[in-house]
């Protein structure tokens, strides 16, 4: 019964094999002459503007990822419900109104909890007196700071 | 399809509980944020009610006979509303005082203890994936409660990682179950499909109880599953540790019963040596690294580690004999109740202790007779409890357990039976650590401990609870019935 595996075992040895192989005969062939340029990411041939390590980003996207969950899983449920309306008849509606009543739980509390303010940054309320502290937007300020890393050498070593 | 609504009752007061928490965060003003508090308080309350409504009701099967309510149900849905209660009454001054989100953290809470009481009705693997998840994923977030905090921050990733894997390789196993018998997902379905199996699909079905074994082991911390569980309960808040140590490991074993004693009943030779093997790792592992505890949290992480291994020796005493099934059945559901209010008032005084001195070192119990008595008192009676030392009902939980096993007879069950003694005696001299503190040590502040009403209360009724469990053992004859279970799949 076993030998029924035997291909697949042939085909995971064979890519493992090519796989290494490559690696260790470009190794051997190749010039290794690096230089400063060459060693820096590579982004469509642009100046690098931001250091591949310690980037942030908005913890907003993080918001709108959980909010298009929310909504992609009540989309995905309406749908069949929708198909079989008549055989599921009042019980399906009932639920499906049940269901759609959780799911606007979690958009209240989104929406009460500073989710959907693009406009002002979405703050913790223990943190509220800290933000008013530093009105400038986070993401600008980590940006210079990146940016002022990239021109000091040491800096950007020692991050 | 049938939905028996009266029987889902409890759930649906819990449910409608924690969508009222939620909303009702948001629009509540910063400093009235605590009312989150009362209102799940009220809810947990009315879903209790909604419990004891349903008992001497009979067993009452919803959904096609996957979620049943029946007494083994019932007992431990009573059991974890009431661990509810008491985790809420431990949270209030905790979390108010400490600049927490409270809202969320009841909201969690709540969540997390939904789905403990759906455990024990849960009579079919997807149920019970679900209810075990439901328990799980709140918990990661309650483990990292404590944002400033690096320990807590830690314990959240930890306690998530681990819990993920675990949920990997008991889903993994479940998934061979369900391939093996053919489609069959209730688990006394199971237990009669698994009994017709044999070669090279008994082998493959054996893969599988070991999968789902693992997987639960690291739910209940069982060694050398067990690492996550020190580090995961020092860093969270001490009510969410509470929680984890109580609620989240008891509904594992709940879980564990039912698959054991029904799914997996007629493949017991084949487990039972995992499990004697798990219990005598677990107990030794815990105990001998619990002597080396100082800091509270810690040493109660070990204590409860060292706890599961005595609760999953009763597993290893399954036979082919249904009368010490239900013997061994019996022992463990009344060593886990008791084993709830123990830990439960043992958190609760470190609660207590947590408002003094956050850091919790076994030091700052010192002199606690002067400054606190009653959380003295109590403390100490709950960690003579916990050694299983009389006058406390610690001391039938594990009288049980031994009896069990000395009745299972062969070589296995006196030898557990003697492994389990000897872990006994050399628990005591970790457990009596603190309250030498309390007593024979002064403290270096002698003013008087201010502790909340509630923690008090808590910290007096398990204490008293735990006497009188040890004056009257008779409120756990009736397990026995209980125990029907048993032998419904074979």
């Amino acid at each position: 019964m076993l030998t029924e595996y035997l291909p697949i075992v042939a085909m995971a040895v064979l890519a493992v094999a090519f796989g290494v192989a490559s690696l260790v005969v470009s190794r051997m062939f190749r010039p290794h002459r690096p230089n400063p340029v060459k060693l820096s990411p590579y982004e469509c041939g642009n100046d690098p503007v931001r250091l591949p390590r310690g980037e942030r980003f908005s913890v907003k996207f993080y918001v709108v990822a959980m909010l298009f969950i929310i909504f992609d899983i009540e989309i995905i449920f309406l749908f069949p419900w929708a198909v079989r309306f008549r055989q599921l008849g009042l019980f399906g509606l009932v639920e499906m109104a049940f269901f759609i009543g959780l799911v606007f739980v979690a958009y209240i509390y989104v929406w009460r909890a500073g989710g959907l303010d693009w406009a002002t940054s979405v703050e913790a309320p223990a943190d509220a007196d800290l933000a008013s502290d530093s009105p400038r937007d986070p993401m600008a300020a980590a940006d210079e700071e990146l940016a002022a890393a990239m021109h000091d050498a040491e800096v950007a070593g020692a991050r | 399809m049938n939905i028996d609504y009266h029987a889902l009752l409890p759930e649906f007061i819990l449910a409608g509980t924690i969508l009222l928490v939620l909303v009702v965060d948001v629009f509540l003003p910063e400093r009235a944020k605590w009312f989150a508090m009362p209102i799940g308080l009220i809810g947990v309350v009315g879903s209790l009610a909604g419990v004891l409504s349903l008992i001497g009701a009979g067993t009452r099967e919803s959904f096609g006979g996957t979620y049943v309510v029946d007494e083994f149900a019932l007992l431990f849905k009573g059991f974890f509303l009431v661990t509810a209660v008491v985790v809420l009454a431990l949270s209030l001054r905790y979390f108010r005082e400490g600049g927490f989100y409270q809202g969320e953290y009841y909201f969690l809470l709540l969540t997390s203890f939904l789905g403990c009481v759906m455990m024990p009705s849960s009579r079919d693997l997807l149920l019970l994936f679900l209810a075990l998840e439901l328990v799980s994923a709140p918990g990661f977030l309650m483990a990292a409660f404590r944002k400033g905090d690096v320990k807590s921050n830690e314990a959240g990733v930890k306690f998530f990682i681990i819990g993920v894997l675990s949920t990997a390789v008991m889903l993994f196993g479940m998934s061979l179950i369900y391939g093996v018998t053919g489609g069959a997902t209730k688990l006394a379905e199971i237990g009669v499909a698994l009994d017709g199996v044999s070669g090279e699909m008994e082998t493959l079905a054996f893969a599988a109880i070991l999968f789902v074994v693992v997987g639960f082991a690291f739910k209940v911390s069982a060694v050398p599953f067990q690492f996550w569980a020190p580090d995961t309960y020092e860093g969270s808040p001490v009510p969410v540790a509470a929680f984890l140590a109580v609620a989240s490991s008891v509904a594992g074993f709940a879980g564990l019963l039912q698959l054991m004693f029904v799914a997996f009943a007629g493949q017991h030779e084949f487990w039972v040596p995992i499990f004697a093997f798990l219990s005598i790792a677990t107990m030794t592992v815990g105990n001998l690294v619990a002597l080396q505890q100082t800091q509270v949290v810690r040493l109660l992480a070990y204590s409860g580690i060292a706890q599961s291994g005595y609760i999953l020796l009763t597993f290893a005493l399954v036979t082919d004999d249904a009368a010490s099934n239900r013997n061994a059945f019996a022992a463990a559901v009344t060593y886990i109740l008791i084993y709830g209010v123990m830990n439960l008032g043992a958190f609760a005084a470190t609660v207590a202790v947590s408002r003094r001195h956050p850091t919790l070192g076994v030091a700052d119990f010192a002199g606690l007779r002067e400054t606190a008595p009653v959380i003295a008192v109590g403390m100490a009676v709950f960690m003579i409890s916990l050694a299983g030392v009389p006058p406390t009902g610690g001391f039938w939980g594990k009288l049980l357990i031994f009896q069990a096993a000395i009745e299972r007879g062969g070589t296995l069950g006196p030898a557990l039976a003697v492994v389990m003694l000897v872990n006994s005696v050399a628990s005591v001299f970790y457990y009596l650590v603190v309250p030498r503190q309390m007593f024979l040590r002064d403290a270096a502040d002698p003013s008087r401990l201010r502790v909340p009403a509630l923690v008090t209360a808590v910290v007096a009724v398990a204490m008293v609870t735990l006497v009188a469990i040890f004056v009257l053992p008779n409120v756990f004859a009736r397990l026995a019935e209980i125990s029907t279970l048993v032998g419904l799949g074979a």
